[in-house]
């Protein structure tokens, strides 16, 4: 290809390729919005697939409609659907109308309705569609929306027309994809599958109705025929003349005619004789003349000719034509409760006599009928009369009861039933009808019952005694009122009689005394002498008589408690005037009497204070004057309090302020005006801080020199934290002060001879190296010459050797002095580097066999001062190398480099001849060499722990003789 | 102290799908619930999904949006009929709602929240933002919310959308249901944190589109021209082509400081268009004139791995906490129409797997909206095109 080198050309391609890029993002869009077309179409599918299996399913008919439609919406993604089934009138069935995601009144949903059978019409049956705006503009509902999917199918057999539809309305229509053919194609599915789901379950459903009433009616007649066989009442079924078609077991027994005696005659032909009922045989004619219902109890004879009451009810039987086919007449013999009945109605009118006398109301209650009868008096007692109560008795009695006892009356009454007792005590309060009362009823209920302890029935008495209840409850109340008052006051109170009896004792009174029986504090007339003999005995310790009928007792309430009583004694008397007993009162006085006691005591306990307080007063002063200090006492509004003698002697102007402010004494004393407001501002100080403040005073003393006084000043503080007061101490330091100029002179003076000393030092170290130098370098060339005997070479080599030991003394003493005068130096400093080219130097004094090891922990660039670092590590790395083990042939010099939180840790360590424990604690000493043939200055380590000093840092040594040496160094991190 | 609880499904009747996610959450517990967070699909009916949120929870506050497709624990589902839930019980949060936000009152309505949140709940220390995805100056709705409670306060997050038409949005607060309002959750939980990060994964190609006129986050002429023809024309669309077809592959990147572009993974940050009123293009914040807009196409590759960085990133500064709630927002761009089902699913579950705990997903509140809020370079941005994840944890 041709370069091209038109500008206005490569341009154009530029932009060609650029809209190329662009546009190839497009079409790979479109494949991706085709693929995801194809891919949504097999989800809709999958979505069918599933509403397939969900139909299947055993559901309920409404959870089965609701799936279909809702189905629409999901498969076929529209925003809402309608689901309408009408039945035809042969199955009754009502028509089913759901619609999903739209709500409709009732008249739009009919309106909707009569759109969808209208729109039916046009379009025709089993056929799906789809709609657009324009296709539903005509209608009221449906022209709110703007793309239907509608179809409509009927079945003629299953009687059913099914409307199906999915919609979206105008105002969404953006959101929704456009109705297209596929979607028509998946809606044809669906609403077949519709139809065929439909089609069966109605199918099934109907079976099933009918599965179900063939076995109710078999159920049925099952039932009735058991009944009518083994029922013991009596059953004939004649036919519609009324002739006996079959009879059951009871009838048999009953009448002891048998099937076959009887089977083609009437009934009355043979049970009935002369003494029928007129009136019963009229009802009974019409009611079988015009085939109805009938129930009537009339007297029949039975084969042998005895007489019995019959209780019939007569049934006519028509088939599903409504012809009159058959009579059912169902008897039962009720000749026993016709008697019992007789019986009671005599018993009845006996009782009522008897009570109607006594007003006591009689009651009775046959169980087994349900029946109660109530005499005149009860009827009386609870206001009412026969006519409005009826037969319903028993309601009425429930409900006349007062609520708070309806419940417990009644299951008083169910619980005795049950029980195979034939007594019960009951009373109640009822609520009269006529007047709404409420009374109160005392209750007899007598139970009756067979051998088996079966109830046969109840009678009852009912006595109201609502007047004598009354009464007795004011007494009650009356005697409980008196009985709180007397308990609840605060007297003791008995009552005893003449003889010393007691008649009465109240509950304070056996509060005070704890005594059950009253009686051995109680006395009678001779008050006093019983009294004496109670306190030889042992519960009153000593009385005082105060007047004839009033005494005090103090009285051993319990072991330990003694209580003091007031009691006063007074006689009774009777109408005579004769005195019929005494009531005895007691006081409880033992508080009064303790307060006066207490009272006393804290008198004599605050005189005792008094004289303490003014002693220790007389005692702290005389230690405060007595004090070298010079002491006075501030209050925070700057009042004198207090000043001792020592400071009126050397301070005039404090004598007599004690009560005076402060500034007062600037006013009386102008000329210390300036030192006593500079004592004010700092006392000021000390309290606004709440803290101790120091202040140095000058004065002139009695021969006119200079004073220095140094005063304390200190707030004291009461428990709530508040200041109470201020002590301001105050001390000479003349000589102090003298003292302390001398140090600082001094001080100074070191400082400088110190410099000197260093520069001494520097100077003379760095002139003794030059010619030291120019030593070693003649000594080694004459080593070198070949004009020199062995001999010569060994003594020359020594001498060079004594030569670089004092030069590498005279170079530490210059890195001593260096570190010494030179500030601190923080630079980015690699410690790796500084490391390596250490290893690099000290690698030709050691063996090749030696390992020169580092482990260092990123990063390797800290912030120091590299000049010292780099001092400090050639002389611990140097020491490991020179005194590493010749004898051993795997030595080792490790550096390791950790970044701790705020700390960087250097190791070295070796394995060489170790350090003497002894040694350990002096090695960093100056001059300190271990042995005298040590090969060192003795300076090394000292400048290492000076640099260590200067850099922050520290470092420790772990050490074994013969196994080796770890050198730990700390440095502080410095941030950059 | 606030505990949540999530669900997700796919109902067709909005009120069972409440039905169904508040009893998949809490189980009979759902009566406790002091606050629902909804997000559900376009197609679900909103009135119907507050009312039976209140008959079941009526002591819950209620709030819902809309969008293009849900994310649960439960996987991903976007279709027409898709709902998610977060519940939450306790009382340290409050809400403020707005209605009638646009891009020219973003800030005003904003500011207008959290003024109302702050004097309801004091102590507020996360926001969680939901507004109309449609006309919306997300820049200044940011500096609303900041106006009050300042930059150290997360604000996260989402735009919400229907599906993918930018037809319309829906809104609901308690009982009400807007198509322009926003609502804004302060969260006041003193033992709660929110770690939050955005990736998207795309390349810009070509020279940029330079804005020449615009108004606010309104733009007028790019290179001279009417706006949304250009940008059509650029993107080889037919000129009646709507924001529907535009937004899969129109995302408009904007260059990034070398700074943000390193913490991003990407030079650009990316923007939609979700209206065009004629010429004029509804842009998501504002742009000033002078602003270059790379269009970009999608790296699949480079989507998945920053994916993976952006997991691993997030997982590394949870130092190992157990996440107790994901929020989660994703681009609607980046859903069906971009990826195939297969793809999505796998992307969704490399941004979930990170933050299990024994297997199990915490509760997980997705949602396919217009955009997304996450922190970059230590502020609050909003992003487009992005997949945002927003974890909370206690400490």
């Amino acid at each position: 290809m041709e370069p091209i080198n038109d500008p206005d050309k490569l341009l154009q391609e530029y932009r060609e390729l650029q809209l190329r890029v662009t546009r190839f993002s497009f079409v790979e869009q479109q494949l991706i919005n085709t693929r995801d077309r194809l891919d949504h179409e097999l989800e809709l599918y999958k979505r069918l697939n599933k509403f397939s299996s969900l139909a299947l399913r055993d559901n309920t008919e409404e959870d089965y409609y609701r799936l279909i439609v809702e189905s629409v919406v999901d498969v076929f993604e529209v925003e809402t659907s309608i689901f309408f089934v009408e039945f035809s009138k042969s199955y009754s069935h009502i028509p089913i109308f759901l619609t999903e995601g739209f709500e409709l009144s009732s008249e739009e949903s009919e309106l909707l309705k009569s759109e969808l059978k209208e729109a039916s019409k046009i379009l025709g049956f089993n056929k799906c569609h789809i709609l657009d705006e324009k296709n539903l503009r005509g209608y009221h509902v449906l022209k709110r929306f703007s793309d239907a999917l509608f179809t409509v199918y009927h079945d003629a057999d299953l009687g059913i027309t099914v409307y199906i539809a999915g919609l979206i309305t105008i105002k969404n229509a953006p959101l929704y994809q456009q109705l297209q053919t596929r979607h028509e194609t998946i809606f044809s599915v669906f609403a077949q599958q519709v139809q065929a789901l439909m089609s069966n379950r109605i199918k099934s459903d109907k079976i099933k109705e009918q599965i179900k009433k063939i076995s109710a009616s078999e159920l049925e007649l099952k039932k009735l025929s058991l009944i009518a066989t083994k029922t013991k009442n009596s059953v004939i079924i004649t036919d519609n003349q009324g002739r006996i078609d079959w009879v059951n077991d009871s009838f048999e027994e009953m009448s002891g005619y048998i099937l076959e005696e009887v089977k083609g005659k009437k009934p009355k032909d043979f049970l009935q004789r002369q003494d029928v009922d007129k009136d019963v045989q009229e009802k009974l004619s019409n009611a079988l003349k015009n085939k109805e219902n009938v129930e009537v109890t009339v007297s029949n004879y039975n084969k042998a000719g005895v007489r019995y009451y019959n209780q019939l009810v007569i049934t006519p039987v028509f088939d599903d034509q409504g012809n009159h086919i058959n009579f059912i007449s169902l008897q039962k013999d009720i000749t026993s409760e016709i008697k019992y009945q007789k019986e009671i109605l005599r018993v009845n009118s006996r009782f009522e006599l008897i009570t109607s006398k006594s007003q006591i109301g009689i009651w009775e209650y046959d169980p087994n009928i349900g029946k109660v009868i109530w005499n005149d008096v009860l009827i009386e007692q609870y206001g009412t009369d026969r006519n409005h109560i009826g037969d319903n008795i028993l309601d009425f009695w429930r409900t006349s009861i007062h609520p708070e006892d309806k419940e417990r009356v009644t299951s008083e009454v169910n619980h005795f039933m049950t029980l195979n007792e034939e007594l019960m005590e009951q009373e109640f309060k009822i609520i009269r009808l006529n007047d709404h009362s409420i009374r109160s009823l005392k209750c007899l209920v007598v139970a009756e019952r067979n051998s088996q302890g079966q109830l046969i029935r109840l009678i009852g008495t009912s006595i109201d005694v609502t007047e004598s209840k009354e009464a007795e409850r004011k007494l009650k109340a009356s005697e409980e009122k008196y009985r709180g008052i007397i308990d609840n006051m605060n007297l003791g109170l008995v009552e005893v009689d003449v003889k010393g009896n007691v008649m009465f004792s109240n509950k304070k009174f056996h509060d005070l005394t704890l005594l059950v029986d009253p009686s051995p504090l109680v006395t009678t007339d001779h008050i006093e002498d019983e009294l004496k003999i109670k306190v030889s005995k042992q519960v009153i310790i000593s009385y005082r008589k105060i007047e004839e009928s009033v005494f005090e007792i103090d009285y051993l309430k319990s072991p330990g408690e003694i209580v003091s009583l007031l009691v006063s004694n007074a006689p009774v008397f009777n109408q005579n005037n004769t005195i019929t007993g005494y009531i005895s009162i007691y006081l409880d006085i033992t508080a009064v009497k303790n307060l006066q006691v207490n009272l006393e005591r804290a008198l004599k306990e605050r005189d005792a204070s008094l004289d303490h307080v003014n002693t220790l007063k007389m005692y702290y002063e005389n230690i405060i004057n007595q004090t070298p200090s010079e002491v006075a006492v501030i209050y925070p509004d700057l009042t004198v309090g207090l000043v001792n003698s020592r400071l009126i002697e050397n301070e005039k102007y404090f004598k007599n302020a004690e009560g005076n402010n402060l500034n007062e004494l600037i006013n009386k004393n102008p000329k210390e005006k300036d030192r006593i407001s500079s004592l004010i501002n700092y006392l000021n100080d000390a309290i606004k801080i709440n803290q101790l403040v120091q202040m140095e005073d000058e004065r002139l003393d009695e021969f006119n020199e200079t004073q220095f006084i140094l005063r304390s000043i200190l707030p004291h503080c009461n428990d709530s934290g508040e200041i109470e007061y201020v002590v301001i101490s105050g001390i000479d330091i003349t000589d102090l002060k003298k003292i302390q100029q001398d140090v600082l002179h001094k001080n100074d003076e070191l400082k400088k001879i110190n410099a000197e000393l260093d520069n001494f030092v520097y100077s003379v170290s760095h002139d003794l190296r030059s010619p030291l130098l120019s030593i070693k370098g003649i000594l080694s060339l004459i080593i070198n010459s070949q004009e020199v005997s062995e001999k010569t070479v060994d003594y020359l080599k020594m001498a060079e050797s004594t030569a670089v030991r004092l030069d590498g003394s005279i170079q530490e003493i210059l890195e001593y002095s260096r570190n010494a005068r030179m500030d601190l130096k923080p630079e980015e400093v690699n410690v790796s580097e500084i490391v390596n080219a250490i290893y690099e130097d000290l690698k030709f004094s050691a063996e090749s066999t030696m390992q020169f090891l580092a482990d260092i922990q990123e990063p390797a660039v800290i912030i120091s001062d590299k000049a010292r670092l780099n001092a400090l590590l050639k002389n611990i790395i140097g020491n490991a190398v020179k005194y590493r083990r010749t004898t051993i042939n795997d030595s080792f010099v490790k550096f390791v480099m950790k970044h701790q939180r705020n700390n960087i840790v250097m190791e070295v360590s070796d394995n060489g001849m170790g350090i003497a424990e002894k040694s350990i604690s002096k090695i960093f000493d100056m001059f300190y060499r271990g042995t005298s043939s040590s090969m060192g200055t003795g300076l090394g380590l000292y400048i290492t722990k000076e640099i260590l000093n200067k850099l922050g840092g520290r470092i420790s040594v772990e050490s074994k003789l013969n196994e080796g040496t770890k050198m730990i160094i700390t440095l502080p991190i410095i941030k950059n | 102290m606030l505990e949540f609880f999530s669900a997700s499904a796919r109902v067709i009747n909005t009120k069972r799908g409440v039905m169904e996610c508040l009893e998949a959450a809490m189980d009979n517990n759902y009566r406790d619930a002091d606050l629902l967070i909804w997000h559900a699909s376009i197609g679900h009916d909103f009135t119907d999904l507050l009312t039976q949120a209140k008959e079941m929870a009526p002591n819950a506050r209620i709030v819902a949006a809309s969008c293009c497709g849900i994310v649960g624990r439960e996987g991903v589902s976007e279709s027409m009929k898709d709902m998610a839930l977060m519940a939450i019980k306790g009382k340290d949060f409050s809400i403020a709602n707005v209605d009638g936000i646009y891009g020219h009152n973003s800030y005003e309505k904003c500011l207008e929240m959290a003024k109302n949140m702050k004097a309801e709940k004091a102590g507020i220390n996360m926001i969680y933002f939901l507004g109309s995805g449609i006309d919306i100056d997300n820049d200044e709705c940011i500096r609303g919310f900041q106006e009050v409670f300042g930059e150290s306060v997360t604000i996260f997050g989402a735009t919400s959308s229907d599906n993918m038409k930018g037809f319309i949005s829906y809104q609901g607060v308690d009982d009400k249901v807007y198509e322009h309002g926003a609502y804004a959750i302060g969260f006041a939980d003193p033992t709660l944190s929110v770690d939050t990060q955005a990736t998207h994964g795309f390349v810009a190609v070509g020279e940029p589109l330079v804005v020449t006129k615009s108004n606010g986050n309104i733009i007028e002429e790019l290179n001279g021209k009417p706006a949304w023809e250009e940008y059509l024309t650029r993107l080889g669309l037919p000129l009646d082509a709507n924001c529907g077809d535009s937004i899969p592959i129109g995302a408009l990147g904007e260059r990034l400081s070398d700074e943000l572009a390193a913490e991003y993974g990407n030079n650009h940050i990316l923007r939609v268009v979700t209206k065009h009123d004629g010429s004029n293009m509804h842009y998501a914040t504002t742009c000033p004139v002078g602003t270059n807009l790379w269009l970009t196409v999608r790296d699949e590759d480079l989507i998945f791995s920053e994916m993976n960085k952006m997991a691993a990133a997030m997982q590394k500064r949870g130092e190992g906490k157990t996440p107790v709630a994901v929020f989660h927002a994703d681009c609607l761009a980046r859903g069906r129409f971009l990826f195939n089902r297969i793809i999505k699913e796998e992307l969704v579950s490399s941004m979930q797997t990170p933050f299990y705990t024994n297997g199990v997903c915490p509760p997980w509140l997705g949602m396919y909206g217009f955009g997304e809020f996450a922190r970059l370079g230590g502020k609050n941005t909003y992003h487009n095109y992005t997949s945002a994840l927003y974890v909370i944890y206690k400490s």
